[in-house]
Formats: C-alpha cells, sequence, structure tokens
C-alpha cells in the first residue's frame, strides 16, 4: 500500500466524477425532451438549474418551488434559441428536477474505488425536498444537498474554509485603501457564506433526522469542530473589520467638516460604507445565531443517535417473500381480514371503543359528588388535597380584587391600603380566609409589584383565559371570573399601586386553633391606590 | 399526579391521536420512561391488544393485527372507502397498500427504504408489470409450479379490466390508487403531493415501518396471519 499512497483520499476525486456522471450519463431519459436539444444544451441547463438553487437556497426567505425553478427555466431559455410554451417548460423542470436530479425518487449509486478497501457504492444525490404545508396543500421546496454545493464550488468556486479567510482579509485591505465599491460585494459574499454555513448545519441536522446512516461521526465532528474554530476567529476579525468602518466614517466626518460637504465621489463612498456596515452587522447577527445552531445540532445529533440505537440492532425481514408473495397466494375466504395486516399502522378510533375510558371519567364524576358528603370518610390522594387548596387561593384572590373594585367604586378617591383592611374586617367571614396564611398581604405585595392593572386594556386585549392552576395571582383570570357577577367591573379603567411614603401599616393577626389562640404581628408598607373610572 | 393517572393520560392521548410527540407534549412524553407507568401501561397493552412503541421523539400507539376494538374493522374499511366495496375490492385495496409499502421499504440494503417518493402513474406501471406476471402464469402449461393463487388472478383480471389511468373515476387505475392513498394520507401515512400525482410518506410512517413493521420479529406472526390464525373475517 505504501506505493499507492498518492491514492489516498482518491474516491474523494470521484465523488465528482460520480456527480457530474449523474447529470451526463442521466438515467430515466423522456426522448420528448431530449430531442428539443443539441448535444450537450439540454446539460448546460441542468447546471444551471443546481446554480439557481443554490442561489435561492443561499437567500434566506425566499423559497426554491418547481414554479419558481420553472420561471427561471423559461427565462433562461431564449439564450439557447429556444422557444417553449409554459406548459411545455413546466414539464421540462419537472424532468429535470424529479427524473434527472432525483432520479425519480429512488436512490441512485455509483461505483467508487476506496484503495485498501475495496470498490463501495457511493450515493449521489445532487438535491433534496422539504414538504411544507402550505396554505393551500403540501408545497415542495429544493435545495442543494452538501453534494451539490461540493460540485458547484469545484466548478467555480475556490475552497470554502480558504476563501472565507482570503474574503476577509480582502475586505479589509479594500477598506483600508476606500476601495467600497469592491467592499460591498466581499461584504454581500461574507454574508452569503455564513448563510451557507448555517445552511450547512440545517441540512445536517435534516440529513441526521432522516436517516442517521447517512451521517457519520467524522462528517460531524467536523462541521462542529471546524464550524467553532472558524467562527471564533472570524467573530473577532469581524468586530476589528467594523470598528475600521466606523473609522472610515469618522474620516469622512472629518472631511465633511474642514471642506464644508463631501463631492460627489465622498457622498458615494459614504453610501456604499453604509452598505458595508449593514452586511458586517447581518454576519455578525448571522454568525450568532450560527452558534445556538451549532449547540442545537450536537443535541439532535445525540438524541438521534440514542433513538436510533435500537434501529441499528434491527433485522429487516424480506417485505416481498413475507407479505408481498403470500399475499399473492391467498385464498378468497381470507380476502376480507387482509386489511388487519394493516392494522398496526393505522390510528386507533377512540369514538367507536372508549372502555377504559368512559369508566375512568364515571369515576372522576363520583369522586366530586362524595366531596361533598361530610358523613362519609373518603380518602384523599394527594392531588386532590392540592387542588382543593388551589382552588380556595384562587377563591380568596378574587375576593380580595373584588373588595377593592367595590371599595374603590364606593370611594370614588385614591385611598390605603390600611383603609380597605378596617374595611375587610367587618366582612368577618371574608377577612377570616383572607388573613390565614397572611394572604392578603402576600397579595397585596404582588400587586404592587405589578403597580398597575389596567381593565381598560384587558377588556380589549382579552387573550382565551384558562382555570388558574398554580394558584399564583393571576389578575386576569380574577378579572374574568369577576365579570360573571359584574359586567362592567363597576365602571373602573385603570388602578394603580404605589408607595408614596415609608408609612407602615402594622396590625396583630389572631388565630384559633382549638382552644388555643396564636397571634402575630404583621408590618407592611401602607400602599396607595388610585382609581381611574371610564 | 399518580401513576395510574399518568399511564391513563397518556392512553388518552394515544388514543385522540394515535401519537405522542416530544416536540409538544414534552412533559407526558417523557412520562412514560417512568417504570411505574410504563408498568401500568404494559398492562393496558397485554389486556386491550395493542403496543405502545418510542420512536425518534414520537410515541405511537399500534393496535395488534387481530385487534377489532381499536383497530380498523372490514366495516370501517368499507365505509372509508366504498359502501358497495366487494370482496375482490377489497383485496385490490390491500394489495395496493402492501405493494406501496413495498416499493418504498423493500430494500434489501442496510436501510431498507429505498425512495423518497413514488410518482402515481409509475405505480400504475410496476402493478401493471406485477399483475401482468400473475396472467401470464395463468396462460401457461398447468404444469408449472402454481406461482399465484386463483383469487389473486380475479384481481390482476379486474385491475386489467380498470380504464386508462389519466381518468380518475373510481373504476380507473388512478381513481383506485387514489382511493387507497387516500385512505393512508387520512391514518397519517402518506401524502399525496404534486395535484394527486406523487406519493410521499410521513414520519410516522418511516418511523414506524423502520422501527416496528419490518422488524425480523414479526415474521411468525405474520405468517401465522397467512396461515389463518388470526382470521377475524366477522368484524
Amino acid at each position: 500500500m505504501t506505493k499507492l499512497e498518492f491514492l489516498e483520499g482518491f474516491e474523494q476525486r470521484m465523488q465528482l466524477v460520480a456527480a457530474i456522471d449523474s447529470i451526463i450519463n442521466r438515467l430515466n431519459r423522456k426522448m420528448e425532451f431530449e430531442r428539443l436539444f443539441e448535444t450537450g444544451q439540454l446539460d448546460n441547463i441542468i447546471l444551471s438549474v443546481l446554480v439557481f438553487i443554490m442561489e435561492r437556497t443561499l437567500t434566506e426567505d425566499e423559497d426554491c418551488t418547481l414554479e419558481s425553478i420553472a420561471n427561471f427555466v423559461a427565462q433562461i431559455l431564449p439564450e439557447y434559441s429556444l422557444n417553449l410554451t409554459s406548459d411545455v417548460i413546466r414539464k421540462l423542470t419537472e424532468y429535470i428536477i424529479k427524473d434527472i436530479l432525483q432520479n425519480g425518487g429512488e436512490a441512485r449509486y455509483y461505483p467508487v474505488m476506496k484503495y485498501g478497501q475495496g470498490m463501495e457504492q457511493l450515493r449521489i444525490r445532487l438535491i433534496d425536498d422539504k414538504l411544507i404545508d402550505a396554505l393551500h396543500g403540501y408545497v415542495l421546496n429544493y435545495q442543494l444537498t452538501d453534494q451539490g454545493y461540493d460540485l458547484l464550488f469545484r466548478t467555480k468556486e475556490v475552497e470554502q474554509e480558504i476563501s472565507f479567510t482570503i474574503e476577509e482579509l480582502k475586505l479589509r485591505e479594500l477598506i483600508k485603501r476606500k476601495n467600497y465599491k469592491k467592499a460591498i460585494g466581499q461584504s454581500a459574499n461574507l454574508v452569503q457564506m455564513i448563510r451557507q454555513k448555517k445552511n450547512d448545519m440545517r441540512q445536517f441536522t435534516q440529513k441526521v433526522r432522516e436517516n442517521i446512516y447517512d451521517v457519520n461521526i467524522e462528517e460531524f465532528e467536523r462541521l462542529v469542530s471546524s464550524t467553532y474554530t472558524l467562527l471564533e476567529e472570524e467573530y473577532s476579525m469581524m468586530n476589528e473589520i467594523r470598528v475600521m468602518i466606523v473609522l472610515s466614517e469618522e474620516r469622512l466626518k472629518e472631511e465633511e467638516n474642514t471642506r464644508g460637504a463631501l463631492d460627489e465621489q465622498m457622498t458615494k463612498a459614504r453610501a456604499e460604507i453604509i452598505v458595508i456596515r449593514r452586511n458586517i452587522n447581518l454576519t455578525i447577527s448571522e454568525q450568532k445565531e450560527l452558534i445556538l445552531e451549532r449547540l442545537s445540532l450536537s443535541r439532535i445529533y445525540k438524541e438521534t443517535i440514542a433513538d436510533s440505537f435500537a434501529l441499528s440492532r434491527a433485522r429487516y425481514y424480506d417485505f416481498e417473500q413475507v407479505i408481498l408473495k403470500p399475499l399473492e397466494m391467498c385464498e378468497e375466504n381470507q380476502s376480507l381480514s387482509l386489511w388487519q395486516l394493516l392494522n398496526p399502522l393505522l390510528k386507533p378510533n377512540p369514538d367507536r371503543t372508549l372502555n377504559l375510558l368512559t369508566l375512568f371519567e364515571r369515576q372522576a364524576r363520583l369522586k366530586q359528588d362524595e366531596v361533598g358528603v361530610q358523613s362519609i370518610v373518603v380518602e384523599e390522594l394527594g392531588e386532590d388535597i392540592e387542588l382543593r387548596r388551589i382552588r380556595e387561593v384562587n377563591d380568596c384572590n378574587l375576593a380580595f380584587i373584588q373588595s377593592i373594585l367595590e371599595f374603590a367604586d364606593r370611594q370614588r378617591e385614591p385611598f390605603r391600603f390600611s383603609e380597605l383592611f378596617q374595611e375587610l374586617e367587618r366582612q368577618e367571614n371574608v377577612f377570616k380566609k383572607l388573613t390565614a396564611d397572611d394572604l392578603i398581604f402576600k397579595t397585596m405585595l404582588k400587586l404592587y409589584d405589578l403597580q398597575n392593572i389596567d381593565i381598560q386594556q384587558w377588556k380589549t386585549q382579552r387573550e382565551d383565559v384558562v382555570a388558574n392552576a398554580t394558584g399564583e395571582l393571576d389578575v386576569s383570570y380574577c378579572l374574568y371570573r369577576l365579570e360573571y357577577t359584574q359586567p362592567d367591573l363597576f365602571g373602573i379603567k385603570k388602578l394603580e399601586i404605589s408607595k408614596p411614603d415609608e408609612q407602615l401599616f402594622v396590625r396583630e393577626i389572631e388565630t384559633h386553633i382549638g382552644e388555643e389562640m396564636f397571634s402575630r404581628r404583621i408590618a407592611i408598607s401602607d400602599f396607595k391606590i388610585e382609581v381611574s373610572f371610564e | 399526579m399518580s401513576d395510574i393517572k399518568t399511564a391513563l393520560k397518556i392512553y388518552r392521548k394515544l388514543l385522540e391521536k394515535g401519537q405522542l410527540d416530544r416536540e409538544t407534549e414534552g412533559d407526558l412524553f417523557l412520562e412514560f420512561r417512568n417504570a411505574e407507568v410504563r408498568a401500568i401501561l404494559a398492562e393496558f397493552e397485554e389486556e386491550l391488544d395493542f403496543k405502545a412503541i418510542e420512536v425518534a421523539g414520537s410515541l405511537y400507539i399500534l393496535p395488534n393485527s387481530g385487534n377489532g376494538v381499536l383497530g380498523f374493522t372490514t366495516k370501517d374499511l368499507r365505509e372509508g372507502v366504498a359502501t358497495d366495496a366487494k370482496l375482490v375490492d377489497a383485496y385490490l385495496l390491500s394489495y395496493i397498500s402492501m405493494f406501496i409499502l413495498f416499493l418504498f421499504y423493500g430494500g434489501r440494503n442496510r436501510n431498507p427504504k429505498q425512495r423518497e417518493f413514488l410518482r402515481i402513474s409509475q405505480l400504475i406501471e410496476e402493478l401493471d408489470r406485477r399483475f401482468a406476471l400473475a396472467l401470464a402464469d395463468r396462460e401457461q402449461s398447468k404444469a408449472l409450479e402454481e406461482k399465484y393463487a386463483l383469487n389473486f388472478t380475479k384481481i390482476a383480471e379486474l385491475w386489467e379490466s380498470k380504464q386508462d389511468f389519466e381518468e380518475r373515476g373510481r373504476k380507473t387505475k388512478t381513481g383506485t390508487i387514489l382511493n387507497t392513498c387516500r385512505l393512508l394520507e387520512r391514518e397519517n401515512l402518506l401524502r399525496l403531493v404534486e395535484e394527486d400525482r406523487e406519493l410521499r410518506p410521513t414520519r410516522k410512517l418511516d418511523n414506524l415501518m423502520l422501527n416496528y413493521y419490518l422488524d425480523e420479529g414479526r415474521v411468525e406472526e405474520i405468517n401465522g396471519f397467512f396461515k389463518g390464525v388470526v382470521l377475524d373475517a366477522e368484524n
């Protein structure tokens, strides 16, 4: 093998050949389209379509559907002195995408020699599609695979990672020399390149999700580590470039100040610097996103590996021998039960037979009824007790908010917490509930934290209210319930809770437990509550 | 929440949607891994004749082949496809469904999935070829070993008698295929795209086929089925 060292990595060279072969020696040829073109013309068009897909993929928020590709094909056909109807163009595009580039949906392989290991079947897939559930049904969106990018880059662009650094260096030099026009293109390239990295990440994630077997760990590690080092370097360099742009802007400003105005060339330079600045900022924010995506990629990769562990051990039967052939041999009396073969894949039909659940629901109702029966000792589960506690807290909070609104309605002027408290003391039942566990004080502090309750806004921006499941103070939930008994909510527009001074409100609270009496001293700021009416 | 309540909650979700996804119901999904909850669900599985399997962030409920309580019945099938469906239609529908699965997942590679999409026109061509073999077999001398049941040649004839695929009526090839595909689409197994000209498997179908349906361990069950062990034609 020592003699053949120069053949190390030979399969990488063949990968390019395999990719080109998939275009030139395309299978599934349809003569109705092929004969429309002279030798080589269709090859040119197919490659142009690939470049178009790359262009669309790299531009975010631009979908690459069969329609957009067909439009592109229509645009370039005149260059080949061809004039086809839109229907034919659409069919031709479909032929290029589905039959040639996607090989009619079937996997395409190319034998490649891996010296030392023998011939291997290399799967060739230049484009990938993604099904999107759009407004008017499913839409297919096309994008290049890694192999697709590899092919296109090798046909024109230089090796991506090297060019990235070179691009940056060039940009710095350009800015230094105030060659802004070129710099615009360079900075736009930077955005594109970082987006492509992002795209690589997304494609890799998709690949992992689709089939973990297509992914090898080296590829994953290479992608993650290269992205990481690249980003670390690039991130600081980008900032440096941004600083330089700021300097350039300052110089322009100085020039403007000394000369009074900028000449035409300098004004143009300024406009160009703005564009560069925007591109650089965009690149930096895209880089930040890339870092985040890298993290999520690692997570997804690990999870999928874990999930597919069982799969990798799985052994599959021969579908044709085990199912299809016996199906072809089956007797008439079995015909009606053949659908049972599909049963494991079909959704259950709960409306028809929901026996277990019905049982469950009845039990739940029974329990509710039993709560009110004092004479029977009902075994309460932990979650029932918790639910009851939450319900009680919710009721207390509701009573407190209601008291505030009622009191405000009567007062019609700002009042202090102490005044409200004295009023509540007169309503023994409510008062007892509110002071148990110091709920009134805790809720008051939370209200102070909120500072204001804009009831008018709540009325206009109301979202779906869900039963408060936590027992935490939820003003929206309280207002919603209050609205049942008081539809106008006392005509109150807004409540504002403030602490205008250091005045304290101190109270001894007494609790009776059996014969014993306990007392505790509470001190709280005497909050001020201001009310505005509609 | 008690374990039984959690198990019931998971069961309910599975009955409602057929699956429980980690992405949307993370907490409940993770409860499936709780040993106690899992044990309760295992008892449901045994008594109610289904399986709950976890694949790639989703939990699925799979009624066993003969499960007429949770699974499909012939009646459902008739209502779903055609009220006047005859025995031979039911056979053809089952065969086409299985043939679609075969074209997608019948590969001999380590990963048996052999295609990303399937055009309806291609499916018709493949079915034509398959049925033509059966018909040709019938023509040949009886001395040859019989490869097809008489029953199958009947559906091959039914297929052959259907009109050209350009038409979409129920009595045409395309109509028959679309009917079958729609049933599978309703079950979230396939998607009909490109104006009903192309079929794509869903993530659910991929998950179920690669992680359960094609498992070698099921061969015995399937063989048993064909031997008439799981005969449940009365459903």
